[in-house]
This record gives C-alpha cells, structure tokens and sequence, in this order.
C-alpha cells in the first residue's frame, strides 16, 4: 500500500470564523500598540528625569565640592601666614640670643 | 502590496491546518491562530519592505506561540494550576471530524516524531513549504531542515513498515 499522507485530515474554518478572528484581532492590536506607545512614552519621560537628576545631583556635589576648596585655600593661606610669623619670631630670638652672646 | 486582510485571507485556512496537525486541538488552533493574527497585524503596520516574505513569518509565529503554549502549560500543569484532561474533554461539534483508520494511525506516528521532527514533516508534506521557508519558519539552517526531514521519514519508516511501503 503506498505511503498518502493526506490521509490525516483536519477541520476547515469557515470563512465567517476568519472575518469574526480578523476583526477582533484588529480591534486587539490598536489595543495593543496603544499601550505599547503608552508605555514608550513613559519610559522615555521617566528616563529623562532620570538624566535630569543625575545632572542636577552630579552639579550640586559639584558645588560642594568647590566650598570645600575654597575653605581648603583659605585655610592653607592662614596656615601659611601662621608659619611665616613662627618663622619671623624664631629668626628674632636667634638674633637676641646672638646679640647677647657677644656682649660676653 | 496586499493589503492585510487579504494575507490573512490566503493564509488564514493552511495556518490553521498546521496548527490543528501541531498542536492536535482545533480549539486551541482557533485561538492560536486569533492571536497569530494579532501580531500579524502589530507588524504588518511596522515592516515597509512590500516584498517581505509573509507566509514562512506567519508560521514562525505560529509555532512558536504553539510552543510557547505548551510549555506554560506543562509549568501549570506541574505546579497543579490546571486540570489537563478538562482541557481536552470539551470541544465544539464542528470540530470534530471523523478520521479514517490509516488517518488515525498517520496522526499518532507523526505526533511520536517529537516536536522537532513533526513541524518539518507538516510544513513540508501538509503545507508544501519549500526547504527555504521550513529554515526561516524554524530559524534553523535550510541544512537542518533536511536532515530533520531524512530523520522523520526513517523514524516514521520504521513507525509504519507493517503499513506502507515509504
């Protein structure tokens, strides 16, 4: 007996069936690709902020961080004018001491 | 250009053929099919290039979803969620069809073949798909295909010597 594959056969759909499976797909698709653009959307406004954040936080530190320098450079001036007088008022009592060793 | 409805149209009756032979239920080849269509039409909207090749993507969707069935239902069926015998049970009248004896045991031998082997053997012998088409649907090599083929034939050889000579 020869090998007939059609032999297996399977129901037809009728054509209403595809016109009823057409239309209810067209009605769930704009569905669809409606929240899919709402979903877009969103996204892209919520990775906006996000970017808008990180640039507002990223500034603000770096503002900080300029205080911090400036405090940082005003107070290694004072420090400087601070070793400057140590170093005046050593330089004066080394001459006083010279001073005094010559009178003996 | 065809316009969308007109794809549908021509596809519509040899998709649901394969999806009744894939996944043995007319019922859920009805909804398959519902929801082949859907994508069909999210992408119709999307693709400009007229020459695009419709039907091996129809099938590719169509299998895939069929796969993709399947596997949440064994997930469900393993954590208990579904009842798989009450899935089955139930279908509309017209549905139904009466299967000849060599139909019945063609059915049962193709469906032993496995996933794998049963979308080629369908799309090739029921939907006469060329071995390009079959490679895209499946997104496997047109090389592929063909061995999937020469292994089909030589398992269903073997499933029906007493019955046909292959």
């Amino acid at each position: 007996m020869p090998f007939e594959p059609k032999t297996w056969k399977t129901p037809e759909i009728p054509d209403e069936k595809i016109e009823k499976l057409y239309e209810s797909a067209l009605k769930e698709s704009s569905k669809r690709m409606h929240r899919k653009s709402i979903i877009k959307k969103t996204g892209s406004v919520m990775f906006l902020i996000l970017i808008v954040t990180t640039i507002f936080l990223a500034r603000s530190r770096n503002d900080e961080l300029e205080i911090i320098s400036k405090m940082l450079k005003e107070e290694s001036l004072e420090l400087k004018e601070m070793a400057y007088l140590a170093d005046a008022k050593i330089d004066s009592i080394n001459i006083r001491e010279d001073s005094h060793e010559d009178t003996f | 250009m065809q316009t969308s409805e007109e794809l549908i149209k021509a596809h519509a009756k040899e998709l649901f053929g394969y999806l009744c032979r894939y996944a043995g239920d007319p019922a859920l080849a009805e909804d398959l099919l519902g929801e082949v269509f859907v994508r069909f039409l999210m992408q119709y909207k999307v693709k400009t290039d007229p020459n695009f090749q419709w039907r091996p993507w129809l099938y590719r969707v169509a299998t895939n979803l069929a796969i993709s069935h399947f596997r949440r239902q064994k997930l469900w069926s393993f954590f208990g969620l579904i009842n798989q015998a009450a899935n089955t049970s139930e279908k509309p009248p017209h549905d139904v069809i009466e299967q000849s004896q060599d139909g019945q045991l063609l059915k049962t031998a193709i469906e032993q073949l496995g996933d794998k082997f049963k979308s080629v053997v369908i799309m090739r012998v029921y939907n006469e798909m060329s071995y390009d088409e079959i490679a895209y649907a499946l997104k496997i090599n047109v090389g592929t295909v063909k061995s999937r083929m020469n292994e089909a034939k030589a398992r269903l050889k073997i499933l029906l010597e007493d019955k046909y000579a292959i």
